[in-house]
């Protein structure tokens, strides 16, 4: 896991900051993104590992962004995040190329272990 | 009116689902600071932090409240979208346990509290969501007022003998007392809620196993 280039969306800046924290002091490369339009910049300039994506965003909404990240960059896996409706927007999200869907609040172990996952096949 | 509720209660039902929504954001932020917190305190250098084992136990209980009030916010938020339409297929099981974490604060008031079984996938209603839980959270509030302080009862939810459904309020101790009994059954009789009592084909009956509620008409699998 050591080097893995994360990156983490979310407009909840300082939820992100400090997972982004918590990922680096367990060796990760980590970018972050407040809204969709930055983190397509970043997959489109950044070489990347996995992205961490927030469905319920204001302005392009985290399936939006997946939809456009999946014809970007197709082998690019992205685990979702999301709130209550996690098997509407968690289901949608995998008939749309995500590797998998997580509820938040994250454990952070099972977030690294489904990063591992999703890497492994690449 | 919109879509078939009072406007009132799709209001109350929308705002308190987008509240729930910003609160569970706020949990997860100091559920990451809590968790970065703890991994600071476990690198080499914070070995001899001082005080370290009272802020590790100090976090842990964060932590703990973090994952009680994710809980209830997630059933609230389910709660609060049950006011979204005004009919609705309804897991049985699924409204029990809404209504066992939601009532909790009630019942402590007794130190009565229940645990909800379901018979296998437990039976799909399809009925008003909001006028379903205000019937069932009569129901169990009338018996947690009957029954004696300390108590903890079951709800068993499961399909009914020729269709239908059954919840089953169980005990260990006595029988309900005949007033108790009786208080049950005007719950049910009053106003909108005896309506839909109606409407769903209610009715009640008790004995030293506990008290049945049956479910009649309006169930589609």
């Amino acid at each position: 896991m050591e080097g893995l280039r994360v990156l983490l969306v979310d407009d909840e800046v300082e939820f992100v900051s400090t997972l982004a924290e918590r990922l680096e002091i367990r060796g990760m490369e980590v970018l972050v993104a407040s809204d969709g339009e930055e983190a397509l910049r970043r997959v489109q300039e950044e070489p990347l590992d996995v992205v961490v994506l927030d469905v319920r965003m204001p302005g392009l909404g985290g399936l939006d962004v997946l939809k456009r990240i999946k014809e970007m960059k197709p082998d690019l896996p992205v685990i979702l995040l999301t709130g209550h409706s996690a098997t509407r927007d968690g289901i949608e999200g995998m008939r749309l190329g995500a590797f998998d869907y997580l509820m938040k609040p994250l454990d952070i172990e099972t977030l690294m272990a489904k990063m591992k996952e999703a890497c492994a096949g690449r | 009116m919109e879509n078939g509720l009072d406007r009132e209660t799709a209001f109350m039902g929308k705002l308190t689902a987008g509240a729930t929504h910003e609160m569970k954001n706020v949990l997860a932020i100091i559920g990451e600071s809590v968790g970065l917190l703890e991994d600071l305190m476990g690198l080499p250098n914070a070995q001899d932090f001082p005080h370290r084992e009272r802020f590790l136990k100090a976090f842990g209980s964060v932590r703990d409240q973090v994952r009680r009030g994710t809980g209830v916010l997630t059933h609230l938020n389910r709660f609060a979208h049950s006011a979204d339409r005004e009919t609705a297929a309804v897991s049985l099981g699924d409204l029990l346990e809404d209504l066992r974490v939601l009532s909790e604060r009630f019942l402590r008031r007794r130190s009565v509290s229940f645990q909800v079984v379901r018979e296998g996938e437990g039976p799909v209603v399809e009925t008003s969501p909001v006028r379903l839980q205000m019937l069932l959270f009569r129901v169990i509030t009338a018996v947690a007022q009957a029954l004696p302080e300390g108590e903890r009862f079951q709800v068993r939810c499961g399909p009914g003998e020729g269709g239908g459904a059954v919840l089953t309020l169980s005990w260990p101790g006595t029988a309900l007392a005949p007033e108790g009994m009786r208080c049950l059954e005007e719950a049910l009789a009053d106003g909108a809620l005896g309506d839909l009592a109606r409407d769903l084909g209610v009715s009640l009956d008790g004995d030293a196993a506990g008290v049945r509620v049956r479910l009649g008409t309006g169930i589609v699998s």
